[in-house]
């Protein structure tokens, strides 16, 4: 009885099982004496091999599995999260009235390189006098400028490998009340604030701001002090409690006044190239839609009933993507930022995921390959077992 | 013109009228556009400086302005015949351009290219024995492996470019070599100037193929110290040039580029740009900037011999003394050969015009004064601007009064705040000037006194308390 055993280039090797010889067309070739064969090959042995392979992949899949999903996990908690805020919130003042504000950050999960400062105000109702790094950032990158209703300042981690992350002061700004307000005004973060932070590309971390509201009174106030409130002395910690009135929190979702994204939902896959983008906001308002990674800014106006819609113009590459979008609410001076990602999933190139963040692999693909690694070896153990019980 | 009109001719009359009109037209416009300029120039804004002497922010920096740099105009070691008053500048780091083609490192035989670093060898010990560490430009191309033999073109072959650039590095760098730690390589010297090869960020001189081939000769360099591989260098700080570098992948270990500007504030200015391109990109935003040349103007200028250099210096310093660039590179130390008139960059005369120092080599070591933990300023104006700082319980405040047009003083007010109470001691030192004091009784917290500012004039003024 022979049986094909191998081909190659031509090579054809026959086993012999009753001569226990091997022929090929260049050659005849033993076999191991029986004992020996036995030895090596033994069924026993052989059975507890393929338990106990079986056992360590039926491990390693499910622990695979769960390590990737972490990995996802992970990705996505570094989504942009900070957020800023002007405390006080709200503030009354008397003409030539003076007062600090403290420009406050929540890093949420996000690990802070830098952040490009820009706070705006009506300069004829109030003048910056300065404006000073705080304790959380160690590094001045640019210095405090003001004037011409802004305030900027570029502040920085001292390097990348020791980030900023938790809550702090990032700085303080002074101000004069110039005139009088008929109605409430605001001081705010402008659209150019920047937030930089690892793993975040170009995306800017900050999703939402605070400003400050402020009245100022008609009636003439504290005449200006050469002495001021209070001394700037840094402290090294870097998380400072406030004691201020408490800043409005950041939220996941949108409140009826802020500005949310409904279309599409988030990390669905759309697609069309280019999909429409759709949400809601204070009537009237000017929103800001900011697409990444190749950022494309537009400005759309919230109808009657806050609705605003947006169809992108030119196509989008197949992948994920971050739309991010702003707005002003004109009653209150606050301005909201909704953040969401989705995938455009019209190509096959990038191999959309179904995740708006970037990943190196997928759950399924690790199974699979998984899988078909099992039935190899398997197989490669079973096949010399299943030929010997034929010998 | 009744007389006119009288003896001559209507076509004489209108000819004569013309004449007058071709004339005095331009004339109206001149004096028109003079007047714009001296209302335009007295819009300013006066200071009136008041200093919170209870404030504390942060410690200054004194060494980033302690940077200076030699431009190749001898092929000598040009900067020995100097070393004891450079030395006394205190210089952190001295840069040097044309080190190829001025100093013949790089020959070829018929084995392949060949590097003689003595004549070079010698600048770079003179920086170093004045307490610097060089910053190489890696400028400009040798000539042996240039095309058509010009130093300010492509090479032949990239990768014997690659090969000189790991050489110079594996050199200067190298532990078993001279061994120099935390060297600055700087890619070319002003690449978009058509002086230095008016490189481009594409076509066939590329800039970004020479940073390339500039970057695979760096990561090639083996058994090194620590160094830094940087540019665009260029004449200006341009955004293109920037993002180009930062999007091209290669190693950028450093951004660097030259400001040649009139307008102190234009500094600060430029920063906040930086920054503002670079913040979208977090791992190269904290990055070491360097402005690897600066000065009021590019060309040569008999005011680079005057007060006017030393007070633009200043205001520049003041500018950035928060949140400034890693180096601010005083473009240069020494003036080339013929120009007696005055008119060189340098710091120090040429050896044939006496090697005299000029009031700007004095500025670096009188701001120096300053240092210690900064104070709140405010009241500063469009001319005099100043910062505040307090080291070993003195309070001292540095003004300069820099007009760009070279004639406005003024008399400025100061007001100390947040003083205690008791007996002062308020010393002014003027650069290169008088040196008064005055004893002040303070009871109220403030101190209050005015200053007479000279057009391009530095002053440090020295709060004292007395036991």
């Amino acid at each position: 009885m022979t049986h094909v055993l191998y081909q190659t280039d031509g090579i054809i090797f026959r086993l012999d099982a009753k001569l226990r010889t091997v022929s090929s067309s260049i050659g005849e070739h033993s076999l191991l004496p029986t004992p020996q064969y036995s030895i090596i090959m033994g069924t026993g042995m052989k059975r507890i091999v393929i338990i106990v392979v079986s056992l360590i992949l039926l491990l390693a899949i499910p622990a695979s599995v769960f390590l990737t999903m972490k990995n996802q996990e992970l990705r996505k908690k570094a989504a942009p999260a900070t957020t800023l805020s002007l405390t006080p919130a709200t503030i009354t003042k008397a003409v030539n009235e003076e007062f600090t504000l403290e420009v406050h950050m929540n890093t949420a999960d996000n690990q802070i390189v830098a952040v490009d400062l820009n706070i705006s105000y009506d300069p004829t109702k109030l003048e910056a006098q300065w404006i000073h790094n705080g304790t959380m950032f160690p590094n001045i990158l640019t210095s405090g400028v003001v004037g011409n209703g802004t305030a900027s300042m570029a502040l920085g981690a001292a390097n990348t490998t020791t980030p900023i992350t938790g809550t702090g002061t990032v700085a303080t700004v002074k101000f004069k009340a110039l005139a009088a307000t008929t109605a409430p005004i605001s001081i705010r973060f402008s659209s150019d604030t920047f937030v930089g932070a690892l793993n975040e590309g170009s995306t800017n971390a900050l999703t939402s701001s605070t400003p400050t509201t402020i009245t100022i009174g008609s009636g003439t106030g504290t005449a200006p002090t050469a002495t001021p409130t209070g001394t700037i002395i840094p402290t090294p910690t870097g998380i400072l409690t406030p004691t201020l009135t408490p800043t409005p929190e950041a939220s996941d979702s949108a409140t009826s006044s802020a500005v949310t994204i409904d279309s599409p939902t988030k990390n669905e896959s759309v697609t069309s190239e280019q999909p429409t983008i759709e949400g809601k906001a204070p009537a009237g308002t000017t929103v800001t839609i900011t697409i990444y990674s190749d950022p494309i800014t537009v400005t759309v106006t919230a109808d009657a009933n806050g609705n605003w819609s947006y169809t992108l113009a030119k196509p989008l590459v197949s992948g994920p993507h971050t739309v991010v979008v702003a707005a002003t609410d004109p009653d209150t001076g606050q301005s909201h930022t909704a953040t969401l990602a989705f995938v455009v999933a019209t190509g096959s190139e990038n191999g959309a995921s179904g995740s708006a963040i970037p990943v190196s692999g997928s759950t399924e693909n690790t199974i699979i390959l998984l899988s078909l690694g099992t039935l190899f070896i398997l197989a490669g153990s079973l096949i010399p077992h299943i030929r010997r019980s034929h010998t | 013109m009744s007389l006119l009109m009288r003896q001559a001719t209507g076509r004489t009359t209108s000819i004569i009228s013309f004449l007058a009109l071709l004339i005095f037209l331009p004339l109206f416009i001149l004096v028109v556009g003079q007047t714009i300029t001296l209302l335009s120039r007295a819009a300013g804004t006066p200071a009136n400086i008041v200093v919170d002497a209870s404030s504390r922010l942060e410690p200054i920096k004194t060494d980033f302005y302690h940077a200076f740099a030699q431009g190749g105009e001898e092929s000598t070691d040009m900067l020995a015949s100097v070393a004891t008053d450079i030395r006394t500048l205190q210089p952190k780091i001295i840069r040097i351009d044309h080190i190829y083609d001025l100093y013949q490192v790089v020959g070829r035989d018929g084995s392949g290219l060949t590097f003689d670093w003595s004549k070079l060898d010698a600048v770079v010990s003179t920086i170093t024995s004045v307490g610097a560490k060089p910053v190489l430009a890696l400028s400009y191309m040798p000539n042996v492996i240039a095309k058509d033999g010009s130093v300010i073109n492509p090479p032949n072959d990239w990768n014997e470019w690659a090969q000189v650039v790991q050489r110079t590095i594996e050199h200067y760098s190298g532990r078993g070599s001279r061994n120099l730690n935390g060297l600055y390589y700087e890619v070319w010297n002003e690449p978009d100037l058509a002086q230095f090869g008016s490189w481009k960020l594409g076509g066939d001189k590329n800039y970004l193929t020479l940073y390339h081939y500039a970057a695979i000769g760096a990561n090639n360099a083996a058994n090194t110290n620590t160094f830094y591989l940087g540019g665009p260098a260029t004449t200006g700080l341009y955004k293109n040039w920037i993002l180009a570098l930062v999007n091209s992948g290669n190693r950028v270990n450093f951004f660097s580029w030259h400001s040649y500007l009139s307008d102190p504030k234009q500094f600060t200015t430029d920063q906040h740009n930086l920054i503002s391109w670079l913040v979208p990109f977090p791992t190269y935003t904290l990055l070491p900037k360097l402005i690897t040349e600066f000065g009021f103007t590019g060309s040569k200028s008999t005011a680079y011999g005057s007060m006017y250099a030393a007070a633009h210096t200043a205001a520049v310093i003041r500018q950035l003394i928060s949140g400034g660039p890693t180096y601010l590179t005083s473009f240069q130390l020494k003036d080339g050969p013929g120009q007696a008139d005055g008119s060189g960059w340098g710091l120090i005369t040429h050896d044939d015009n006496g090697l005299k120092k000029k009031p700007r080599y004095s500025v670096y070591r009188f701001i120096d004064e300053m240092a210690g933990t900064r104070l709140l300023v405010t009241g500063e104006g469009s001319w005099v601007t100043g910062f505040a700082t307090n080291r070993d319980a003195v309070t001292r405040l540095m003004l300069t009064n820099f007009d760009q047009n070279g004639s406005h003083s003024e008399q400025v007010p100061i007001k100390f705040t947040n003083l205690a109470a008791g007996t002062y001691k308020l010393r002014q030192r003027f650069l290169l000037g008088r040196d008064t004091a005055t004893t002040f009784e303070v009871t109220e917290q403030t101190l209050t006194t005015d200053v007479f500012m000279a057009a391009q004039s530095v002053a440090i003024l020295e709060l004292t308390k007395q036991p």
